[in-house]
């Protein structure tokens, strides 16, 4: 197989044949390289999200077990034993005054406002026999993730026009109970 | 050309044969070496091959490409070999080389001008000389003598008289005696190194003369066949690279199925609830903070509270100017009589600031006011208050 016995004939034909499948080699390796390098970076996307997602996950379960379903409401009787004993609250004044869409920073959290309200109050009644009762039901209140609050005026008085019983009370305006959609 | 037997190598060195009788002992030792073709079994002819009749005839060779006599038209070269020793060797398989390639091969290597005296003993006893001009990696000239044998009285001044004929026709050249006969100690030049012979260029002969399939398109398919190959493993390289990063996010997709779909806005909604969660914040600290104003104002002497407010954080309306403050006392005490309604506020405000860390002021509107006194309530003077808790800044 010396070069001195090698055909030219042959010898230009084979240069030609492998300039053709080397340039279309060279086309196929650019495209193979391309479309690897983009599916390595699918999969590096892929595992970015899906740490993130992980990460994220329990925060999924805690808004579910921090968020009551809005299926379980049948009626407002419903709503109001979502509130809770103490601090007390009378369910005869107790009125649904708005209901939105819950959103943050511009995204629906897939959860709707339920706003409440007393009726002949500017907002939200509670009332307590005493200050410090009624400080620590609007304390444990106000922990609830799935509450939104305005503002609570405290005053503390008679119970009653001419009753020498004194009572705490707590007006809490856009008083909003919050329940996820499913 | 008729070269003596001789290894150049031991002990399976190349061997140098010059006609059938040399080439039969050869091929029937038991030296298996390779055979170095010369003398009367290679013949050249430059430009026709008429002078070759009866040879096996080679394919012609381009001199330039060879470096041999590239001065001479035509431009081709030829080369003849013995018919039935091309048989013998086919026969027994033997490695072959033509001691002319060796020549060639020794000549493109050497740059200076030199005249090279390849010496041999003819089949007829008589010294033959081949004389090659060689200059700038060429053979130029190729000439053949025949002296008288080393036996015969005249044959110091035969090769002397020779020598210096060569001296006086070529004063520029460098002479140089060659294996394979010894240089005579009479005469002074230089030697070409007998290692020459050991790596002669291979020769695949056969009796058509013609170089076979494999030779004359081997080399051709060879490229064709690596091109293609090395093709192949330049594709084959990213490919797996392709088939990994697939497999591996096929496996990763198949794991987490059934648990969610592979959606931006899913986890755009979970870094909502993380946001929604940080955003609401702790309830301790206002909290606390405003238990502990109420008391600090519970204990100002004479002050009644009439109310209190806190602004949740985030929570308050924007439409409420008291919305912009964390919380609102509304206080009354008996009023100073030596004081203005004013002048009182100011060591309530700074008691209850100094108590707190919280910082206050009255409200701008409606911040103070007298109530006159009725039956037994004296008179009185209420203040709207508003403060911001202390941040620790």
């Amino acid at each position: 197989m010396a070069l001195k016995n090698t055909s030219l004939g042959s010898m230009a034909l084979a240069v030609v044949i492998a300039g053709i499948i080397g340039s279309g080699g060279f086309e196929n390796w650019k495209a193979m390289t391309a479309k690897a390098a983009a599916q390595e970076k699918a999969v590096d996307d892929f595992r970015v999200w899906q740490g993130q997602y992980n990460h994220l996950l329990p925060i999924e379960q805690k808004w579910k077990g921090d968020v009551q379903s809005v299926t379980v409401v049948k009626d407002l009787y419903s709503v109001y034993t979502l509130l809770g004993t103490t601090p007390y609250s009378n369910p005869d004044t107790l009125m649904v005054s708005n209901v939105q869409r819950l959103t943050h920073d511009g995204t629906d959290l897939q959860a709707q406002r339920v706003c409440l309200t007393s009726q002949g109050s500017q907002g939200m009644l509670f009332e307590e026999s005493s200050f410090s009762t009624l400080m620590t039901g609007m304390h444990k209140l106000m922990q609830r993730p799935d509450v939104q609050i305005g503002t609570i005026t405290f005053s503390y008085g008679p119970a009653a026009p001419n009753s020498d019983k004194r009572s705490a009370s707590a007006v809490v305006t856009d008083f909003c109970l919050l329940l996820r959609d499913n | 050309m008729a070269f003596t037997t001789k290894s150049v190598k031991k002990p399976e060195g190349p061997v140098i044969v010059s006609n059938l009788s040399q080439l039969t002992s050869r091929l029937a030792g038991k030296h298996k070496g390779r055979v170095i073709l010369s003398g009367s079994l290679v013949a050249g002819a430059v430009g026709s091959a008429e002078a070759l009749s009866g040879m096996v005839v080679l394919p012609a060779r381009d001199t330039k490409k060879a470096g041999l006599l590239t001065q001479q038209r035509p431009k081709k070269f030829y080369l003849g070999v013995d018919r039935d020793a091309i048989a013998m060797l086919v026969k027994a398989g033997a490695k072959v080389s033509l001691g002319v390639d060796v020549l060639i091969k020794y000549g493109q290597k050497t740059k200076a001008d030199e005249l090279m005296l390849v010496c041999m003993t003819t089949a007829s006893d008589s010294t033959g000389v081949t004389v090659l001009r060689l200059r700038k990696g060429e053979i130029e000239e190729l000439q053949d003598f025949c002296l008288v044998p080393p036996s015969d009285p005249s044959f110091e001044a035969d090769v002397i008289s020779f020598v210096e004929r060569l001296k006086l026709k070529h004063p520029s050249a460098t002479l140089g005696w060659c294996s394979p006969s010894p240089k005579p100690s009479f005469v002074s030049m230089m030697e070409a190194p007998t290692s020459l012979w050991n790596s002669p260029p291979l020769t695949t002969l056969s009796l058509s003369g013609k170089a076979s399939a494999v030779q004359r398109h081997g080399l051709a398919v060879l490229l064709v066949a690596a091109t293609a190959v090395g093709t192949a493993g330049a594709i084959w390289l990213p490919y797996t690279k392709y088939e990994a990063a697939s497999a591996a996010i096929k496996m990763d997709n198949a794991q987490l199925k059934g648990d969610y779909t592979f959606a931006t806005e899913r986890l755009t909604l979970l870094r909502a609830f993380q946001s929604f969660y940080r955003a609401k914040g702790s309830v301790e600290q206002p909290l606390k903070q405003f238990a502990d104003i109420v008391y600090a104002a519970g204990q100002v002497d004479g002050l009644r509270i009439q109310e209190a407010r806190v602004n949740w954080p985030g929570g308050a309306s924007n439409r409420d100017p008291l919305a912009n403050y964390d919380f609102v006392l509304t206080v009354e005490m008996p009023k100073h009589q030596d004081a203005t309604v004013l002048e009182q506020s100011v060591p309530l405000l700074r008691e209850l600031s100094s108590a707190t860390g919280a910082s206050m002021r009255l409200a701008a509107n409606n911040g103070m006011r007298e109530i006159p006194a009725v039956g037994d309530r004296p008179n009185l003077r209420v203040y709207i208050i508003l403060g911001n808790f202390y941040n620790g800044s």
